[in-house]
């Protein structure tokens, strides 16, 4: 039930990022909802999930992108930096520390994304990426973020969400 | 070492380098291998699929947020309806009339004889790096790497790879996207390129760069394609100029005529490019 629960988290992750958020967001700058589920899974999981689901979503962006690797190793990589930021930061509130660790998760993100793209020859001016859309998009995505852990708690605090025991996160890993 | 003790991040690690690697395989333009097609064949009709849910969801959001608008919307278009049926009778009158000149001149018209395939398209690439589109035209149809793309409004991009039944394109608005151009009133050209967009429509612009240092162009001026790239034929229409900057580094700002966030059909011209040297013999 964990996994199926898992696996709808990232399908509705990926339908936002890829039909809905498109249509609606401000002058072109949207949340970015994955972000937002892979800290908030991170927070409350305390293992790797954060990061194997960015890993399920980030390839499914990649799927047919024509790049794979492109979205999967950022969230990916953001996920596993979060869980260890979040191994060695044990005061977790509900409102302000998830939406920090989703504004600063964001940056990382296209920060890796932006590496990337200059190392497949993509051009852009960086300034104007910055100005444009990483900023706006990671202050959205902190605001975002507090009604994505809202629904995450409730989730959550379900009794098959909890990981059977250290061998099954351990199998997980 | 401690890093072998420390489970999590030894597989964090093995991960990054497994996705770099295959990134740096799979970033290849042309990097179609057998594989690769068949795999692309068989997830086609899914990718189609989850296109046209996605498009279901992302039609229903905009029509909840642009419910309001769609009475001036349609009287917009109605006139503009009215303006293309009165442009289109000058144009067959234009048309008819090159048609007699060059016969009088024994001119060979370059884009009578393109050869067109007609395409649907089933993806488009996610997120703000990269505009790449897949249609559902591959090989079987006649499609080859490199041939150009089109639509109703003008150029839309170029065939990257190809599978059995289906091809990706690159379009001109995409980072990597590069093309030879010229400003058709003034006759400047340029190397028209794309960048990262947002996403946003009015975002969608190409860099015109490479202009010479006496370019006149200004804003409104129409480009198209130069035909000097031996990869798209001259005179497909690409955008109109909105900004100029003039001086040493003279570039000009375009805006395309295609609206990219909105492809559905497009055309793949199958004719191979005229050489160039058979264009002016």
């Amino acid at each position: 039930m964990r996994y199926l629960i898992l696996a709808a988290i990232a399908a509705v992750n990926l339908i936002f990022s890829n039909a809905v958020f498109p249509n609606i967001n401000i002058a072109g700058a949207a949340p970015d909802i994955i972000i937002c589920s892979i800290v908030s899974v991170a927070i409350l999981d305390g293992g790797m999930t954060g990061a194997w689901l960015g890993l399920a979503c980030g390839l499914g962006m990649d799927l047919f992108s024509g790049v794979i690797g492109f979205y999967a190793l950022p969230y990916f990589f953001t996920g596993a930096f979060v869980y260890f930021v979040r191994s060695n930061f044990h005061y977790v509130d509900r409102v302000f520390v998830p939406s920090l660790f989703a504004l600063g998760a964001y940056l990382l993100r296209a920060g890796v994304n932006a590496v990337l793209a200059y190392m497949l020859d993509a051009q852009f001016s960086l300034s104007h990426i910055i100005l444009r859309y990483f900023i706006p998009e990671a202050v959205l995505t902190g605001v975002f973020m507090l009604l994505v852990h809202f629904i995450m708690i409730k989730i959550f605090r379900q009794n098959y969400m909890k990981r059977k025991s250290d061998r099954d996160f351990k199998r997980l890993l | 070492m401690r890093i072998w003790r420390n489970r999590p991040l030894l597989i964090t690690i093995i991960v990054c380098i497994m996705l770099l690697v295959l990134l740096l395989i799979t970033a290849g333009e042309n990097s179609i291998n057998g594989t690769e097609s068949v795999i692309g064949s068989i997830l086609s009709p899914v990718q189609s699929g989850l296109y046209t849910a996605a498009n279901a969801v992302s039609d229903f959001f905009s029509r909840m947020f642009s419910g309001a608008d769609l009475q001036a919307q349609n009287q917009q278009l109605q006139a503009e309806v009215a303006q293309l049926k009165a442009q289109l009778r000058d144009y067959n009158e234009i048309k008819a009339q090159n048609q007699r000149l060059s016969e009088l001149l024994n001119f060979d018209t370059s884009t009578g004889d393109l050869k067109y395939v007609t395409a649907r398209v089933i993806f488009k690439s996610p997120g703000h790096w990269f505009n790449v589109i897949v249609i559902d035209v591959g090989m079987a149809s006649g499609v080859e790497v490199n041939m150009p793309v089109v639509n109703g409004d003008g150029l839309v991009g170029k065939v990257v790879a190809v599978g059995a039944n289906w091809s990706r394109i690159m379009t001109i608005i995409d980072a990597k996207s590069g093309v030879s151009a010229i400003v058709e009133r003034t006759r400047d050209t340029g190397v028209l390129s794309g960048t990262v967009t947002t996403g946003d429509e009015t975002d969608a612009v190409l860099n015109m760069n490479y202009l010479p240092l006496d370019a006149d162009l200004v804003p409104g001026d129409t480009v198209i394609t130069s035909g000097l790239s031996g990869v798209y034929p001259k005179g497909i229409p690409i955008g109109k100029v909105t900004e100029v900057a003039h001086g040493a580094d003279s570039a000009a700002v375009v805006t395309p005529w295609v609206d990219f966030y909105h492809l559905e059909e497009v055309m793949v011209i199958t004719t191979k490019p005229v050489n160039i040297g058979e264009t002016f013999k």
